[in-house]
């Protein structure tokens, strides 16, 4: 495979877990701790395969199941948290994890699963960034979305028109986690390992990076941030550390002046240029 | 006109807009209040009296022609300033800081002030309201809603403010204790002190205040000495309805 | 054994207590976190590095450091920060809570790039052990409870006990009437702000005279601590800061003694949810804290 194919496969499995985490901070959840839920699915779907022998087309949706229960008890109990008190929670849980799971044999301990099966095709993994996008779509576009919206707005607001704000949350909490977890077992499968670093602190980061830099206002944000920070660095070709260095002043640009992000910026620059094409058509 | 020698109003305001999310709430009010007058501004709950006394506080974004204190342009002057300058505000609702005990509020208002002025300024304001002598060490969240009237006037007095702008300061308190209150407001007036009284208690109002204006729509409709606003009947109809 | 472990677990928190502190004054003026609080204690410490290679003496050496990390955090605040006092309800929390994120990567890697992504030695260090009363305990964590204990008296004085602490509360618990009282809010702000900084500077410095060495990303298992500290002890209080932090250093104490040095970072999460659990609001319910 060559080098760009490498780079846009790699970046399509990280969208899956970005728009996962899209939906849950659309839902009002600021989760800084995804790398977890990513490794749910990596380890599961992995320890599957190797302990057992399963086939990865049986234990990826294992691992998407086991990611949408994980995640919905994390939120479960995390209910009545709120804001920043529940992004510390999941970055603590981001840390914990890589000790937590170095711990625990069966999942290979400190150096992680080895020899898991491989599955490299680029099929499976363009099918699950589209119909992972479709859903997610759908979910913001539907009546659903809606109600998603008006619980990250205004708790209170959402549950004065009927909204159940509780359910709600856990669900689409547990939504994006499965997505997690079908990147993580994607991820695994292309490369064969799985390690406790994994779960860590720097793809905790990078996946709210892509999000936030995305926009996350609009699905295309997750996939727009994702796609567009995996090639921009290869193309301007700077160390990890500038990397990094540009990544955390897009953050702050963004936050300070581009609330919708990288797509959003997009979107109101098309939004002005066919308007006026089709204008002209019309007159 | 006005007389050269005279000295400059306490507070003149000129043309003042204030647009909050799009929706003018205050369009085109001027008034003035002369130094030792009491002026009242009455009108319905929503017609924009709260917002236009924080556009001159520079609270929210306003735009003005003019904004005169004491003859100087104050226009765009930041909050904190326009208090150190001598403009005492006592907002609606209160807006304590619930942590503090009646003394630190008090000391808050008071801290610019050297030992001597602070002592004489607290014997002052204990004096106008006894209440709080006796409750110095209490939290304010925990005082009664007339108690805390009187700290929220009584720490904005400890700074010794040329001109007072008092929003609704009867608003949520039994009758008795809206006496009190006035009764307070009066002494002040007495001693000489500029007020700008926004209310819609208007029959308090217009008793404390010798003029008085008209708030409707976020327009003044009306300028007029307070006696003739309580005899006119449209006034008492709208505004005086329980009096 | 085990006391000698709680007791190194009690002095280890101090430097937890003097990350919590800052995290919960900034949070309690201003309703935000400050995610690059804690790279400001690497920047201190890797400052010093820099200017005692450089050549200085400890003296200049240290001022060089504090002035350096003043002005970053003056920068953080100025840019990460105030930006997001124009926005309001969720906006005004997420803003400065993804600037500061970016503030944070900004300065790790920008440490990265300068001294290297790795582990450097710190030009004083005292990680020896020194037997006190029978028990064997680090001598550069001794002098840094020390140190911190002074500090934390004086951050209670000052809030508590002066003119301008009672503003600093005064703009905490109400920004509002803090303006109309005539205090410029922002000031009292970015004077707050370098009082972090300078207290988590020191915090920096500590960690590097007492395990020997610092790094560009040091600063990462101090925010996390000194977050969850604030959390557990009660968000807004000096004392539920501390006393957080202290719950912590023994939890860690205890968890390496009983279960191995690997599960440390995994107690602390336990500890959080565990206490998030029973009393959501912390350990030290606070008046007036947001």
């Amino acid at each position: 495979m060559d080098f760009w194919t490498t780079i846009l496969l790699s970046a399509a499995v990280t969208a899956i877990a970005a728009i996962g985490l899209f939906l849950q901070i659309r839902s009002g959840q600021m989760n800084v701790g995804m790398a977890v839920f990513v490794g749910v699915g990596g380890y599961v779907s992995g320890a599957l395969g190797v302990r057992l022998g399963m086939s990865p087309l049986l234990s990826i949706p294992i691992a998407v199941l086991a990611g949408f229960v994980f995640g919905a008890l994390f939120s479960l109990i995390t209910l009545r948290l709120h804001h920043w008190f529940f992004a510390v929670t999941t970055l603590t849980l981001s840390v914990a994890a890589v000790s937590g799971v170095g711990r625990i044999e069966v999942l290979g301990g400190a150096l992680g699963l080895t020899g898991i099966p491989f599955l490299t095709h680029p099929l499976p993994i363009i099918a699950a960034l589209l119909a992972t996008f479709t859903i997610a779509w759908w979910v913001d576009r539907s009546t659903v979305g809606l109600a998603i919206r008006a619980t990250g707005d205004d708790e209170v607001l959402a549950e004065v028109f009927g909204v159940h704000v509780k359910l709600l949350r856990i669900t689409v909490f547990g939504l994006g986690s499965a997505m997690a977890a079908l990147s993580g077992a994607l991820h695994a499968h292309r490369f064969g390992v799985y390690q406790p670093s994994d779960l860590g602190f720097h793809l905790s980061m990078m996946l709210f990076v892509y999000v936030i830099v995305g926009g996350k206002t609009s699905v295309w944000g997750p996939l727009v941030g994702t796609f567009f920070l995996y090639v921009m660095p290869e193309i301007i070709k700077i160390s990890a550390e500038a990397e990094l260095i540009v990544f955390g002043l897009l953050m702050m640009l963004v936050a300070v002046c581009w609330p919708e992000g990288v797509a959003g910026a997009l979107r109101s620059v098309s939004d002005r240029w066919p308007k006026r094409t089709s204008r002209d058509s019309q007159t | 006109m006005r007389d050269i020698a005279a000295p400059p109003p306490a507070l003149r305001v000129d043309r003042l807009d204030v647009v909050y999310a799009g929706t003018p709430a205050v369009r085109g009010v001027s008034l003035t209040v002369d130094k030792g007058e009491a002026v009242a501004v009455i009108g319905s709950n929503g017609a924009g009296k709260t917002s236009m006394l924080k556009g001159i506080m520079g609270l929210v974004e306003a735009k003005a022609a003019t904004i005169e204190f004491d003859g100087q342009p104050v226009a765009g002057t930041p909050t904190h300033l326009l208090s150190r300058m001598g403009i005492g505000y006592v907002p609606e609702g209160r807006e304590l800081f619930r942590g503090l005990s009646v003394e630190e509020e008090l000391e808050i208002g008071g801290r610019l002030l050297d030992k001597a002025d602070y002592a004489a300024r607290l014997d002052e304001v204990l004096q106008l309201f006894p209440r709080l002598a006796e409750r110095r060490r209490q939290i304010t969240r925990t005082l009664s809603g007339g108690e805390q009237q009187m700290l929220a006037i009584g720490r904005t007095l400890m700074a010794g403010p040329r001109l007072l702008l008092l929003d609704e300061p009867s608003l949520g308190l039994a009758p008795v204790i809206q006496d009190a209150v006035y009764g307070t407001l009066e002494t002040l007036r007495g001693q000489g002190l500029s007020m700008l009284l926004v209310e819609q208690n208007a029959y308090r109002a217009l008793r404390l205040c010798r003029r008085a204006y008209v708030l409707e729509l976020g327009a003044v409709t009306r300028e007029a000495l307070s006696a003739d606003l309580m005899d006119d009947p449209a006034i008492q109809a709208a505004y005086l309805g329980r009096y | 054994m085990l006391t000698q472990q709680l007791l190194n677990g009690l002095l280890a928190s101090s430097l937890y207590a003097l990350f919590a502190v800052g995290f919960t004054m900034i949070f309690g003026i201003m309703g935000v976190l400050n995610m690059a609080h804690a790279d400001l204690a690497m920047a201190m410490a890797l400052a010093i590095v820099w200017a005692v290679t450089a050549g200085f003496s400890p003296l200049p050496a240290v001022l060089i450091a504090v002035a350096a990390t003043l002005a970053l955090s003056l920068i953080v605040e100025r840019l990460a920060m105030r930006p997001g006092r124009r926005f309001k309800g969720e906006a005004a929390i997420e803003m400065p809570l993804i600037a500061t994120i970016g503030a944070g990567m900004i300065l790790q890697n920008g440490a990265a790039l300068l001294f290297g992504n790795k582990v450097i030695f710190f030009p004083w260090a005292l990680p020896a052990f020194i037997d006190v009363g029978g028990y064997l305990v680090s001598q550069g964590l001794l002098i840094s409870a020390g140190v911190a204990l002074v500090l934390l008296v004086l951050l209670e004085v000052l809030v508590n006990a002066t003119s301008f602490g009672r503003q600093i509360r005064a703009v905490a618990q109400n920004p509002v009437a803090a303006r109309i009282m005539g205090i410029d809010t922002n000031r009292v702000i970015v004077i707050t702000v370098a009082l972090t900084a300078a207290i988590a500077g020191v915090a920096g410095a500590l960690v590097g005279l007492s395990y020997g060495f610092v790094a560009p990303l040091m600063g990462i298992p101090y925010a996390i601590k000194g977050l969850v500290a604030m959390i557990i002890g009660g968000v807004g209080s000096l004392r539920g800061a501390v006393i957080g932090a202290v719950l912590i250093g023994l939890v860690e104490a205890l968890a390496v003694t009983w279960l191995g040095s690997q599960v440390k970072d995994f107690t602390v999460f336990v500890v959080l949810l565990l206490v998030l659990a029973v009393r959501p609001g912390g350990l030290v319910a606070t008046p007036g804290a947001r």
